[in-house]
């Protein structure tokens, strides 16, 4: 596994390593987000062809400080919450509002919340084109 | 490290090797000698996911998803040298709070962009915003000559204060390309849900003219180019401040004149106009008075809520008295007790003029007809059409024809 801070883009000079430091506490931290960008090249290839390496290790990071303000912490919910975030848009947890209900609903646990929403968008997309959007 | 050097990175996290020509010399030496139609080309692989594609990929994530162990616990938070804050602007016009304007921020470095509408009261907020980057403001629509930031104070600590980052989003707009219209859309409401000038959105599809559609008929599944943002759209603004800012721009308002069974304009009765999504679920929405000449002018609700809006009146009537003699000499008065009525009606839902659903809907705006004959030349849909034909001088008969249409389209613009 890399260390984030060898990871270089052509954006270096956008990201560099002080600011990605800001950016992460831990090394553990680190090697998650690293973790979780090769989990979305294998997954979600053509949802992150368009992100340098500096700009997805930036994205993941956003969508987690979204994740953690939901409840989610352990590494299999927030692997799931990206996964949805690549599928669905980076914001579908603030543009979808069956998603943002359903994040919010207090009557389940955060991650039976998350599994619920995950089966749900698999069988929305399942039944056609823009069955998961509102629009 | 010179330009042309891939970067050093995990195998893993590479992108894989492109089909440019010197990737693979043998290959490309070979494909470009003897008959091409002997080389079976790899069929090009469709550059989006479909929402199957999305699907598997999701449950094949989650295989993934099911080994990991861990957690981040409170690791996801942002570092201490960083002075988060927040910017709260009222967007006003002459007339008051403009309600439904598609505000953007934008961060310079790292470029980032979000995207919040004005409320009710023309109040928006963007929070978790880094001090030390610096932020323009765009307002979709309106050019930054018409925009000024009037008063512009500190934001009180307890405003101010900020625990997590902004959610940036990376791409430069949430703006699709195009957007396909729904039943019941025109040019000016997706225009107003985008914050793009009508104007201009009609002259980037002025193509569809040529289809008989125009800013006021489209038709469903009709795909509409959305205009890209102009990056000069922008001001650079503070943070940790509280800006109002007035616009010097046009918003539409609903405009409804009441008249009497006789034609006759109401005079200044007390109007209560509510909206729902449906009768059970109406909220007021605007109270006033009509303005002597019967008419009320009301600010759009906005394009969210009118989707499925179902629009109420109601119109109270003023306590009126009558003096009139009775048979025995005596001069009485008759006093009428305030009355009110309630009228409905479900706003931007017309069907093309072409359908006779269409046609019944521009006759029921102008109060010719009132029924449910919905798409059927019913009795009270034929008696429309001859009221209609008998009052713009056409032949009275109870047919729709061209210049019938033609009349219509012109009286309910």
């Amino acid at each position: 596994m890399v260390a984030l801070h060898q990871v270089r883009g052509p954006h270096l000079l956008t990201l560099d390593k002080s600011r990605l430091l800001q950016l992460t506490r831990n090394a553990d931290y680190e090697a998650f987000v690293v973790q979780m960008m090769e989990h979305l090249r294998k997954h979600f290839p053509r949802k992150v062809a368009d992100f340098d390496d500096m700009g997805l290790a930036e994205q993941i990071h956003q969508t987690l400080l979204r994740a953690y303000d939901h409840g989610y912490t352990s590494h299999a919910d927030c692997a799931r919450y990206l996964g949805l975030a690549a599928a669905l848009g980076w914001s579908f947890d603030d543009d979808i509002p069956w998603v943002r209900q359903s994040l919010t609903d207090g009557a389940s646990e955060p991650t039976e919340r998350l599994a619920q929403i995950h089966q749900r968008a698999i069988r929305m997309l399942r039944r056609g084109p823009s069955s998961v959007s509102p629009t | 490290m010179p330009k042309t050097e891939r970067p050093k990175i995990h195998p893993a996290l590479a992108t894989p090797a492109s089909n440019q020509p010197g990737d693979d010399i043998e290959r490309h030496f070979f494909a470009n000698c003897g008959p091409h139609e002997a080389w079976n080309e790899p069929e090009p692989e469709p550059e989006t996911d479909t929402d199957e594609d999305l699907a598997e990929a999701l449950e094949s994530a989650d295989e993934d998803v099911r080994k990991l162990h861990g957690s981040t616990a409170s690791t996801p938070t942002e570092c201490s040298n960083k002075h988060l804050t927040a910017l709260e602007a009222t967007l006003t016009d002459e007339k008051g709070p403009l309600a439904g304007l598609t505000v953007l921020l934008h961060r310079a470095e790292p470029p980032g962009v979000i995207e919040a509408k004005t409320d009710d009261v023309g109040f928006v907020r963007f929070a978790g915003l880094d001090e030390g980057d610096k932020h323009q403001l765009q307002i979709r629509g309106v050019p930054p000559s018409a925009w000024s930031i009037g008063k512009k104070a500190a934001l009180p600590d307890d405003r101010a204060e900020c625990s997590h980052a902004a959610k940036w989003s990376l791409s430069k707009s949430k703006r699709p390309k195009t957007h396909v219209a729904q039943q019941g859309e025109s040019i000016w409401s997706i225009a107003q849900y985008y914050g793009i000038d009508a104007d201009e959105l009609w002259k980037a599809n002025e193509a569809l003219e040529k289809d008989d559609r125009s800013m006021h008929v489209l038709f469903p599944d009709d795909e509409i180019t959305l205009p890209e943002d102009d990056d000069d759209d922008r001001q650079d603004v503070p943070v940790g401040k509280e800006l109002q800012i007035e616009c010097d721009v046009e918003l539409p308002r609903l405009q409804f004149v009441f008249k009497d069974q006789e034609g006759k304009a109401l005079e200044t009765e007390a109007v209560v106009v509510s909206g729902g999504a449906s009768a059970a679920e109406l909220q007021p929405w605007f109270e006033g008075n009509l303005d002597g000449s019967g008419k009320i002018e009301v600010p759009m609700p906005k394009y969210d809520e009118r989707a499925s809006m179902l629009v109420a009146f109601d119109l109270k009537f003023p306590e009126t008295s009558t003096t009139y003699e009775d048979v025995d000499g005596l001069e009485m008065e008759h006093v009428h007790q305030p009355s009110s009525a309630q009228l409905l009606f479900k706003p931007g839902h017309l069907d093309p003029l072409s359908t006779v659903s269409g046609v019944q809907g521009r006759l029921a705006n102008l109060g010719y007809y009132s029924g449910d004959e919905r798409g059927e030349l019913g009795p009270l849909t034929k008696r429309a059409l001859r009221d209609f034909r008998h009052d713009h001088e056409l032949e009275p008969m109870a047919t729709i024809d061209d210049e019938m249409r033609s009349s219509l389209d012109a009286e309910s613009k």
